[in-house]
């Protein structure tokens, strides 16, 4: 497969769906939403399609998925065109001087950065230890295969020698990345490098598309500018781009577009946006174990957002109910991500104030003693005590403060209080978990400085009015 | 806003202290340490001997020309009269020292002169570069032996590949002062240090998380100088509420940029490192280079030697560490295999397929038959090697009694 098609067709098929859902984009940071947003869900989606249309020979990939991809980008697009109103889009402000100059400097920073991290990619293999000890390794046995066969469990594999299956030691999880991996492999066959590059795909996607974000949530401009840079500059979301192999960046990414459509959904009321969030429930388990916990608390609270007036005053117990009943739902049917939380959690909670305290110490120099996070962490939390007057009012970053606080306390219970503390310990997890939140951290960041809704908008919002964001 | 004249130089004077005292304290200067060193001990390159390795007197500076067969070298001097805790500050300078390289100081103390200390310094670049061994345990009592030791870079290079020749220009070691802990503050604080394992998951100067002895960190120190800031302008200048935020938040920002420059910094350097490692090879053979190269060497001959058996042949390897099995895995794709560790772990409950292949690699793997006969839990297993050296070997299980 041509490698500009290899790139192309991701971004042709997310788009496409994204716009069948959203509609004809109207504004500038719409286009920018649908296109990048719409690379980072085409991506997977290429890898979904993968293993439904080419599993058995992966000789078909060009043929089955490329044209599938494709066709079904062109159909959301033409689906789009025909049912675009007649409305024609606000002329959008003009940029004035400091903004130019901000805008002129960010681009500087970030394609400087991007220059250097693309150079590095194409450099190195596939060099971080989880990438070609789990993400990759499925992908690469499939590639020099040509075939996905199917991973069991070592007992599984050592029992039946005539099956066509492989094992490994995660065999249980999700595949969704190394499809994708495998996707991206059709040009040229298993080149690390080269693959690789979509991490700095992934990374500038994710910029573009959180402007647009920021931008339809009515940010001000010079404020989604600044949280572009701040995002982009991170020291660990810059070393899982230049690593690649890592599946935190893309969960990170797919959990904000889907967190941000339901934002948008709440504010606007706009259903279209809740197609959003509804097609990238199911992406998020698929993609990493931790990605189910937090698909059910998005789940949770698109339900909460859905209830009748007269149900809103048990809103917060129904939502538990919700999540409760997802949970056992998935220990009904033995949903890989519940065996996770039973290995941490199985002996019961570690109540041992020695281990507490080191874990919370740690946890600590993660925050605010190393360099993974540059000032975010310090930042926050001043902004959010600072401007509390202000980014009360606005019931958009109330939500998005409630959200995030849900999965914060999560992952703090996870690795404070259960055996995943050693984790905490020897910082192996516990700032890549946080990285999964990092895009919605710095949007938090943001919305407390510059809270969006604040006045008229959150009256608005209270009479459930469909309200469009000023450009 | 204006502010009067005092006021806003009494704010300039009352930051500018505050700030030069956050140094200090980040550094672990205490108010007794002088400013200046008061005490030096110079160490020209040529008072250092080779130990491993192949090296020179040249102009008074030791050329460092060649590694020794383990791929390491190491240069060492006697000293005599040199106490641990009254000459603290290192400063060390090379040139042409490779990226490929990691230093490390060694040095011996009267007290237990058979045990040998090593800290890994940060790499040295061109100029001055300065370590502060205050913070190092091991560094007390009568130092008797200090030298430099360099290794391939773990994890990235290949041991024969990281040497290049270098010049050790020369070392001191100082007394304590102010000026010796803000050099070696902001040396640590440089950042230049290559891709590890550990990267993905948490990046400090050294990237081994907080194991081994630091400063705090610049971001800390930003925050605390911008907190310094904010309180003196509350305090001197009388700022509150939205205008001391909006004064902050601009001072935030521009900390901001400065780490981000000291990060950018350091990004370029591990691509400059890259570039050392892959650079001269085209795209498709860079992964082809790998620091554990006889784990690749042994996966490739793996797979010529299985290259005609058919894709359900199971294949059980075994190795020193779960990293060279997962590595072996993974290098030997897409051959299909799986961990010995995990029968030997199920106690041999699971039947071992007749023409499984069974692979040990290393010297350490427990997979050794007795002549033909290999006990797994209750099972006897019938093997034929079909290759077997000390550290590599190959098997079929040709029957399984229990």
């Amino acid at each position: 497969m041509n490698v500009l098609a290899v790139w192309f067709v991701p971004l042709l098929v997310g788009s496409g769906l994204w716009v069948a859902c959203t509609g004809w984009p109207r504004r500038g940071y719409d286009w920018l939403v649908a296109l990048a947003g719409g690379w980072i869900v085409g991506a997977p989606a290429c890898g979904l399609l993968v293993r439904v249309l080419a599993a058995s020979d992966l000789s078909l990939v060009p043929s089955r998925v490329g044209a599938s991809a494709v066709l079904i980008g062109l159909v959301g697009w033409i689906l789009a065109w025909r049912r675009r109103g007649p409305t024609s889009p606000p002329v959008p402000a003009p940029l004035t001087r400091g903004e130019w100059a901000l805008a002129a400097v960010v681009l500087i920073l970030l394609g400087w950065r991007g220059w250097i991290i693309a150079g590095d990619i194409l450099l190195h293999p596939t060099l971080p230890w989880d990438a070609w000890a789990i993400w990759q390794a499925k992908a690469k046995a499939w590639v020099l295969a040509g075939h996905l066969a199917p991973y069991v469990s070592f007992e599984d594999w050592l029992s039946a020698p005539s099956l066509e299956a492989r094992t490994a030691n995660a065999w249980s999880y999700p595949e969704l990345l190394p499809w994708t991996i495998v996707w991206f492999a059709s040009h040229g066959g298993w080149i690390e490098p080269w693959i690789n590059l979509a991490w700095l795909g992934l990374w500038c996607a994710l910029l573009l598309a959180q402007y647009g974000q920021w931008r339809s949530l009515a940010v001000p401009r010079f404020a989604a500018l600044a949280g572009v840079y701040l995002l982009g500059s991170l020291p660990l979301v810059n070393a899982h781009a230049a690593l690649g192999g890592y599946v935190d960046l893309w969960l990170a990414a797919l959990l904000s577009l889907g967190v941000h459509a339901w934002l948008r959904w709440r504010r606007d009321r706009d259903s279209r946006q809740l197609l959003i969030v509804l097609g990238l429930l199911p992406l998020l388990p698929l993609v990493k174990l931790e990605g189910a916990a937090w698909s059910i608390v998005l789940g949770a609270a698109c339900v909460f957002g859905a209830l009748p007036e007269g149900l809103r005053a048990k809103r917060f117990a129904i939502g538990l109910a919700v999540a409760a009943l997802a949970i056992a739902a998935s220990l009904v049917f033995g949903v890989a991500w519940i065996a996770a939380a039973r290995y941490y959690a199985g002996n019961g909670p570690t109540l041992d104030a020695g281990s507490i305290g080191q874990s919370i110490a740690a946890l600590s120099t993660a925050l605010w003693g190393q360099w993974n996070w540059n000032l975010l962490w310090f930042v926050l939390p001043a902004a959010l005590l600072c401007n509390a007057p202000q980014w009360r009012r606005d019931p958009t970053t109330r939500r998005l403060l409630v959200l995030l606080a849900i999965p914060l306390a999560l992952i703090f219970g996870l690795f404070v209080f259960t055996a995943a503390s050693r984790y905490a310990q020897s910082y192996s997890a516990v700032n890549r978990l946080l990285l999964q939140m990092t895009p919605l951290l710095v949007g938090s960041l943001l919305f407390a400085l510059w809270p969006p809704n604040a006045g008229v908008a959150g009256r608005r919002d209270q009479a459930g009015v469909a309200e469009t964001a000023s450009a | 806003m204006r502010f009067a004249r005092p006021r806003f130089a009494a704010f300039v004077v009352a930051v500018a202290a505050s700030w030069l005292l956050l140094v200090l304290w980040a550094a672990g200067a205490g108010w007794s340490t002088p400013p200046l060193p008061q005490a030096k001990r110079e160490l020209a390159g040529r008072d250092f001997q080779p130990v491993f390795g192949t090296a020179a007197v040249e102009d008074g500076r030791l050329r460092v020309t060649a590694a020794a067969e383990d791929q390491s070298a190491l240069q060492s001097t006697a000293l005599a009269n040199v106490v641990g805790e009254e000459l603290p500050i290192l400063r060390y300078r090379f040139e042409d020292f490779p990226r490929t390289l990691e230093l490390t100081l060694v040095f011996r103390t009267a007290e237990q002169p058979d045990d040998v200390q090593t800290i890994a310094l940060p790499w040295p670049g061109d100029g001055e570069s300065g370590f502060d061994l205050s913070r190092v345990a091991a560094w007390r009592g009568t130092i008797i032996e200090l030298g430099f030791a360099e290794f391939a870079t773990a994890q990235l290079v290949a041991p024969e590949r990281g040497f290049a020749p270098f010049t050790l220009v020369s070392a001191r070691l100082e007394s304590d002062s102010w000026l010796g802990r803000v050099r070696a503050l902001l040396t640590g604080w440089s950042l230049l240090t290559p891709w590890q394992l550990i990267s993905v998951s948490a990046i400090g100067p050294s990237e081994i998380g907080d194991s081994s002895p630091h400063a705090p960190r610049l971001p800390l120190v930003l925050a605390l100088a911008l907190g310094l800031a904010g309180i003196g302008a509350r305090i001197l200048l009388g700022v509150s509420g939205r205008r001391l935020g909006y004064g902050l938040l601009v001072a935030a920002a521009l900390a901001w940029v400065a780490a981000d420059a000291a990060w950018l910094r350091s990004l370029a350097y591990k691509r400059s490192v890259d570039r050392d490692v892959w650079g001269d090879l085209p795209l498709a053979q860079r992964q082809d280079r790998v620091f554990d190269a006889g784990l690749r060497d042994a996966a490739t001959h793996l797979k010529e030697l299985l290259v005609n058996e058919p894709a359900t042949t199971r294949v059980l390897v075994d190795a020193d560490s779960p990293h060279d099995v997962l590595r072996l895995i993974y290098l030997a794709s897409p051959l299909n295999l799986g961990a010995y560790g995990e029968l030997a772990l199920a106690g041999g409950r699971i039947p071992v397929p007749v023409g499984t292949v069974l692979v040990r690699y290393g010297d350490g793997s427990r997979l050794r038959p007795a002549g033909n006969r290999l006990r797994i839990g209750k099972q006897n297993v019938r093997v034929r090697a079909m290759e077997e050296h000390e550290g590599f070997a190959v098997y079929r299980v040709e029957g399984v009694s229990p």
